[in-house]
């Protein structure tokens, strides 16, 4: 894709899954070493790490949630597709859509909520470390922000597919 | 609150086969029941958030990234072709290294579905070119595949251990003997099957091509030894073994075998975040589910009804395998054991059965419910991977079921076959 041809809110879009994907990448390494290095300093240099465990803890809860994003862009999360597979085009174009309005409800909620937590939460202070569980909770509200997205997406799909059955956009 | 709760449970569970993402209602399930009892909702970030936020579940991700890299580092012909040596003398020589490719395997990774799709492609692949069917090798890979999160480590007993208050390393231990069990009766079942049906086989290749494919097999073949090593020893959490284990997986793709490059490595942790994901995404709503099913008073209600109708824990039992074979049959494994461990669990503690014995019955049955239709992930996946059609898949699955309700049946009744080995090691 050329830079100057580039549709604006594509390349917004393109911007976004890169930012997610690369501070899922960080996270999750995060996480990982977090680990690592509470076994070595505990078993090797006997000198156990205070607030690794703590740390790797509050990473996991934002590679969880971003992990719901990717899966969420990649279509991958678990559902029962058994009775999907054997409706007409048309109903079947039908239950995505309504599949679809689930996932935006839940992402809506979330998010509306998540909002809320975090804001309650923006002064309550870590026991070991230098930010606040406020920081903990903000991915929840930008997560399903995200998955709601996707999800809006996949519902502008099942319509289109509403309209010309037979071409499946999946 | 009971009864909208069950009345909540109901269409969820009948929602579902609509095709939504199974978190989603899930999730919509517990907002249903927070409103129309009046709970603020400021509990179902509280509840999802702070579930991810668990030291023991942070085992999943690694283990995940541990199968991951070790599918990546090209381990899966090696170990397979160890296995052939092995025992591709047997009647039903490839159906036989198919069992014990799986049961190796399943010492590195803790899903039955990446089982069936990594080691499996390889199984199936060779099997077809000896001149098995498709459905004969599909059913093979997807029965050896239950064997995966039996043998640890293990996804489902990490969820488990995590939803009811297990020790983890306790479950993992647990299940050396059944899926050791579950290896021998499925390999029973092919020899018998081989002779009537006619299987093709070879003879055996010899001490010296036994040798060459161990040598060539040797650093992927340390991976589960590394493991339960530390599992073991007792020294390592499940979550720091996880650690090392990952360790030792990325020396052995970048620098042993040289399979992947450092490059790959942002690919295969996407990856493993994506499959995180969508564990956790399951994980997370059933959290907050799981504690409007509490608040309901749910749980309370169905033991003092199990104490009332039977005190006989063998009894209980029973009615549990069946349970969960029918849920197991229609619901994905992962989110009927989070749906379920609230409501069974706590009757079978006041029942006074071991939560050890229990949590394997448990991962046990849903894993045989993920090679039973209409809903069996695993069968798709290795009705996919063998190309045929997914009713074919199923029947020549059928007799495979046999050996694995024995085995259900054998840790059902006799309690030390899983709680032996924790006892020992642990001190339990």
């Amino acid at each position: 894709m050329a830079p100057g041809a580039v549709w604006k809110p594509m390349m917004l879009r393109r911007l976004t899954e890169r930012a997610v994907d690369w501070l899922a990448i960080v996270t999750f390494s995060g996480m990982f070493l977090c680990v690592f290095a509470g076994v070595g300093f505990r078993y090797f240099l006997n000198s156990p790490l205070t607030w690794s465990d703590e740390l790797g803890r509050y990473l996991f809860v934002w590679c969880a949630m971003l992990g719901w994003v990717i899966a969420a862009r990649r279509r991958s999360h678990l559902a029962i597709g058994s009775v999907q597979d054997r409706t007409p085009p048309r109903v079947r174009a039908v239950l995505k859509l309504l599949a679809a309005l689930v996932a935006v409800a839940f992402a809506a909620i979330l998010c509306y909520y998540g909002v809320s937590i975090t804001a309650r939460n923006a002064d309550v202070e870590t026991p070991s470390l230098f930010f606040t569980i406020g920081l903990v909770y903000a991915i929840v509200p930008v997560a399903a922000l995200a998955v709601g997205l996707h999800a809006i997406g996949d519902a502008l799909a099942a319509v289109r597919d509403f309209g010309a059955p037979g071409k499946d956009t999946r | 609150m009971i009864t909208l709760m069950l009345a909540i449970l109901a269409a969820w569970f009948i929602a579902l086969f609509a095709g939504p993402a199974i978190y989603a209602a899930m999730g919509l399930a517990g907002f249903a029941f927070l409103f129309l009892t009046g709970i603020p909702g400021i509990v179902i970030p509280q509840k999802v958030a702070m579930a991810a936020n668990s030291f023991p579940l942070l085992a999943a991700p690694l283990f995940i990234l541990m199968g991951n890299l070790m599918n990546s580092a090209g381990i899966s012909y090696r170990i397979f072709d160890f296995a052939k040596a092995l025992v591709g003398w047997m009647h039903g020589g490839l159906a036989q290294a198919n069992i014990l490719g799986s049961v190796i395997f399943a010492g590195m990774s803790g899903s039955a579905v990446a089982d069936a799709a990594g080691l499996g492609t390889v199984e199936i692949e060779a099997m077809k070119k000896e001149g098995y069917d498709g459905a004969t090798a599909g059913a093979v890979t997807a029965a050896s595949a239950t064997i995966g999160p039996i043998i640890p480590p293990s996804l489902p007993m990490i969820v488990y251990g995590v939803a009811a208050e297990t020790s983890i390393g306790a479950l993992f231990l647990a299940g050396f003997v059944p899926g050791f069990l579950m290896a021998g009766a499925l390999m029973v079942m092919v020899r018998y099957l081989a002779i009537r049906r006619g299987f093709p086989s070879h003879p055996f290749e010899g001490m010296h091509a036994l040798w060459v494919a161990f040598r060539r097999a040797f650093w992927a073949l340390m991976a589960p030894v590394v493991l339960f090593g530390g599992l073991l020893s007792g020294i390592f959490t499940p979550t720091e073994a996880a650690a090392v284990a990952v360790t030792y997986a990325l020396i052995l793709g970048l620098f042993v075998y040289r399979e992947f490059r450092l490059a790959d490595l942002p690919r295969l942790i996407l990856d493993t975040v994506e499959t995180t994901g969508v564990v956790m995404a399951l994980v997370m709503t059933a959290s907050l589910l799981g504690y409007c099913i509490s608040v309901s008073r749910l749980p309370q209600e169905f033991g003092a009804l199990v104490t009332s109708l039977t005190p006989n824990p063998i009894v209980y039992l029973l009615i549990v395998n069946v349970l969960l074979l029918v849920v197991g049959c229609f619901m994905e494994a992962l989110a009927a054991m989070l749906v379920l461990i609230p409501i069974l669990v706590p009757p079978a503690l006041a029942l006074g059965i071991d939560p050890v014995q229990f949590g394997l019955i448990f991962v046990l049955n849903l894993m045989i419910g993920t090679i039973t239709p209409p809903v069996g992930v695993v069968l798709y996946v290795t009705a996919k991977v063998a190309n045929v059609s997914f009713e074919a898949i199923v029947r020549a699955t059928m007799p495979y079921l046999v050996p694995l309700f024995a085995v259900l049946a054998m840790i059902t009744f006799w309690p030390p076959l899983t709680t032996w080995l924790p006892g020992l090691l642990l001190g339990r």
